[in-house]
């Protein structure tokens, strides 16, 4: 970055570790060692990650899969990588989520993580992808399915698909479309609030996602607090304090006690303005 | 997928890990990114052992040794993230924090310098203040930094391009001029 190296040098010396607080560390860190456990294996396994890779496997199981269209799926994936379901339906991912149905009718799962999904039109297959959010039907179509912090994305490449999401919202997309389905659960929109505050969203937009996951909360829960907690200092940081107070008492009121200490003294402060 | 060998699964060979060499290589990265990711809020010290702590219990995940650079890079990621939190409440707590130079001062020498910059980067989105530390703090090719990241390189490009205007703008605001140096052309 021209013109600031020698204040980035600056900032870098001052953050070099000093050789006690290394010794410290790797003390501590040699301490922590534990027995292995030599009875533990892994079960690592690895897909093709490549679709040219994915054309030879498809084109091997074309010529085994006829006759078996209704052979039951079951596979976990944990990307990246890629695997063809069937010669006609072709997962590439990175992520994680599981297969089930048929061949025919196959269901994605879908975790966490990005899935694109190609299906060869007019074979009949009746394919689903299913997160928390959104559930999509596509019959021959070039498709990806995004599930993040903020919710699950789905965007069309070519063909059109159906998506219906969680809260009842609905809609068909076709090539270039994209649609996002919000989270549903009180943990979800606080996941979707941490992203928006990381990403440096609007005030307004991060108080929203907190207020949507306050009202699907159950009290008291561990959400609860942790979603107070959020916007007590998004409050603070906004230069709120009365609306700040106010969720203050509304934590010290729910039973919590993730933060209590450093709620109850903000509240204190508050309370003395 | 239910077809005989219809879907590849290889079993590799674990890979000889011995946690105490990976002690003594990894300390110092580890000290140094939950110092210059973690912000001057959290307290490196303890935010490099609880990454050990998560390493030493999940190091048999690790199948091939050239992943490891990138998985240690996650785990420290997670855990800084973690003690940021901790750290964004007790800030408004009274007397839980040091006082924090007025920073509408200018600097007037190279510890003030480096407080200036800690700050602005504390402040920059999680996603800018990594490519940004660790290309011009750590001086990192693009690739090292993809490598790093699990990023594509044109990603950590573009986010790169972000990070240095918004570090910009926020450095001006604090009083900081650029110190004219020239660091001999793009990475």
């Amino acid at each position: 970055m021209n013109g600031w190296h020698g204040h980035l040098r600056s900032a870098r010396r001052a953050t070099e570790p000093d050789v006690a607080a290394v010794d410290r560390v790797r003390r501590h860190a040699l301490a922590a060692e534990a027995p292995p456990d030599r009875g533990r294996r892994a079960l690592p396994w690895i897909a093709a990650a490549a679709f040219a890779g994915l054309a030879c496997v498809a084109g091997w199981l074309g010529a085994h899969w006829r006759g078996e269209p209704d052979l039951a799926l079951s596979e976990t994936l944990a990307g990246p990588g890629a695997v063809a379901v069937s010669p006609d339906v072709r997962l590439a991912f990175d992520g994680t989520g599981s297969v089930g149905g048929t061949p025919r009718a196959p269901e994605i799962h879908w975790t966490s993580g990005r899935v694109h999904v190609e299906v060869t039109p007019a074979r009949g297959i009746a394919l689903v992808v299913d997160t928390r959010e959104a559930r999509v039907e596509v019959v021959g179509t070039g498709f990806d399915v995004e599930r993040s912090a903020l919710g699950t994305e789905v965007s069309v490449a070519h063909g059109r698909v159906n998506v219906r999401c969680a809260d009842a919202s609905a809609g068909s997309l076709g090539p270039g479309e994209r649609m996002v389905c919000l989270p549903t659960t009180a943990a979800a929109w606080m996941g979707r609030a941490r992203a928006l505050a990381a990403a440096g969203a609007a005030d307004a937009d991060v108080l929203d996602a907190i207020d949507h996951g306050l009202a699907r909360c159950a009290e008291p829960s561990p959400e609860l607090g942790e979603l107070l907690v959020l916007r007590l200092g998004v409050l603070l940081d906004a230069g709120r304090p009365d609306e700040a107070r106010a969720t203050a008492e509304r934590y010290l009121a729910s039973g919590a006690t993730e933060r209590l200490a450093e709620v109850r003294a903000i509240a204190e402060q508050l309370r003395a303005r | 997928m239910h077809a005989p060998s219809a879907i590849t699964r290889v079993d590799l060979p674990a890979p000889s890990l011995r946690y105490a060499e990976l002690v003594d290589v990894w300390a110092v990265p580890v000290l140094r990114w939950c110092a210059r990711l973690g912000g001057p809020r959290i307290d490196p010290e303890d935010a490099a052992q609880d990454v050990f702590e998560r390493v030493v219990r999940r190091l048999d995940s690790v199948r091939d040794p050239a992943t490891l650079p990138a998985w240690l890079f996650a785990i420290t990621r997670r855990v800084v993230i973690d003690h940021r939190r901790r750290a964004w409440l007790r800030r408004w707590v009274p007397g839980s924090v040091p006082d924090v130079a007025d920073p509408r001062a200018h600097p007037t020498d190279d510890a003030d310098t480096a407080r200036v910059v800690r700050d602005v980067l504390d402040v920059l989105p999680r996603d800018l203040r990594e490519v940004l530390v660790l290309t011009d703090l750590e001086e990192r090719t693009a690739d090292e930094v993809a490598a790093l990241t699990g990023l594509p390189v044109g990603t950590v490009k573009s986010r790169l391009r972000r990070a240095r205007a918004r570090f910009e703008a926020l450095a001006r605001r604090r009083g900081l001029e650029p110190d004219g140096s020239d660091d001999g052309g793009p990475r």
